[in-house]
């Protein structure tokens, strides 16, 4: 047995941090989400967001990060095929 | 006149003509000259219509689905591209263009190499599968994502990913979900405790003969639940 004159008490927590995980995966979540950014009332506050103000995040998201997006690609895929072959079958008709 | 091509949500996409130097007093003439210029876009379509025609043997994916694997593979993988080939003659109206590719063929991230871009940031030729030779530009649709890219030089076309920022995040929510909460649940759920004595005797003998009784008094338990 221990010789009890070198037992030391300390107070160890043994309880599970379960509530700092739950943040810990909830603010992980968030920043996956906002990486894409995609509009986070998709995912959490349904509930706390009305109607009018969940049409204008998921409209914030389109006009701000899809539609950039869009036109982006659009752009890149015009450039190198649409606007190529436009300009190969309409070289002798039309003014560029 | 120009060539764009616009998206439009739930159909895909299609190209649309602009003008370049439009009539900015007079809007009518404008729409007349799109409107008369249709033809154009029928034309492009066949275009896109005859690399979705399975060739003898082959089962094809269409234009589409390869475009939307493209911008897929971009946004998780920085860049993608698709390389051009001519098995056939593409005809549009009853003539055939040597120069327009009958197939595409799909380049993931992975298998493109190193890239050379001109002084100009025009880029030039993309290494493909390591290979001594590079395709030229010209020769594919390269997909990189400029908008999340870093912008000096050649770097930019190397595109940036929207997906990769977050592995780590994902990753360790893994781990919390595979690995911890199971762990707090069977900790939880077992009952684990841990008795802790804290003597009152006063000299060693006496805390001794404490520790002697509470450990004589202790039985072992089978728990069943």
């Amino acid at each position: 047995m221990e010789d009890p004159e070198n037992v030391q008490f300390d107070t160890v927590d043994f309880s599970p941090k379960v509530t700092e995980f739950k943040d810990l995966t909830d603010f992980l979540i968030r920043y996956c989400v906002a990486t894409l950014g995609l509009p986070q009332t998709m995912f959490f506050d349904e509930s706390a967001s009305n109607r009018a103000t969940m049409i204008g995040k998921i409209q914030l998201a389109i006009s701000t990060v899809i539609n950039p997006l869009r036109e982006q690609f659009g752009r890149q895929i015009c450039d190198q095929w649409y606007q190529r072959w436009f300009e190969l079958l309409y070289k002798d008709t039309l003014r560029f | 006149m120009n060539a764009f091509t616009k998206f439009i949500v739930g159909t895909g996409f299609r190209p649309e003509l602009e003008l370049i130097n439009p009539d900015q007093e007079n809007d009518e003439n404008n729409i007349n000259e799109l409107k008369n210029n249709q033809e154009i876009i029928t034309n492009l379509r066949e275009i896109d219509r005859q690399l979705d025609t399975n060739m003898p043997g082959y089962q094809d994916v269409s234009f589409v689905e390869k475009i939307a694997a493209l911008i897929d593979t971009t946004n998780s993988f920085n860049r993608s591209a698709l390389m051009f080939t001519y098995e056939r003659p593409v005809k549009v109206n009853g003539k055939s263009y040597k120069n327009i590719p009958s197939g595409l063929k799909f380049a993931h991230a992975r298998d493109l190499g190193i890239i050379e871009v001109s002084d100009s940031w025009r880029l030039k030729p993309v290494q493909w599968r390591n290979a001594y030779y590079m395709v030229p530009s010209t020769d594919m649709i390269y997909l990189w994502n400029p908008l999340i890219s870093a912008k000096y030089h050649n770097a930019w076309f190397y595109g940036g990913s929207m997906v990769l920022p977050m592995l780590d995040a994902a990753r360790v929510i893994r781990t919390i979900i595979g690995v911890d909460f199971p762990a707090m649940v069977e900790a939880t759920w077992a009952g684990m405790f841990i008795l802790t004595v804290k003597p009152e005797g006063q000299n060693q003998a006496q805390k001794a003969a404490e520790y002697n009784v509470i450990s004589a008094g202790l039985e072992e338990v089978v728990l069943v639940f």
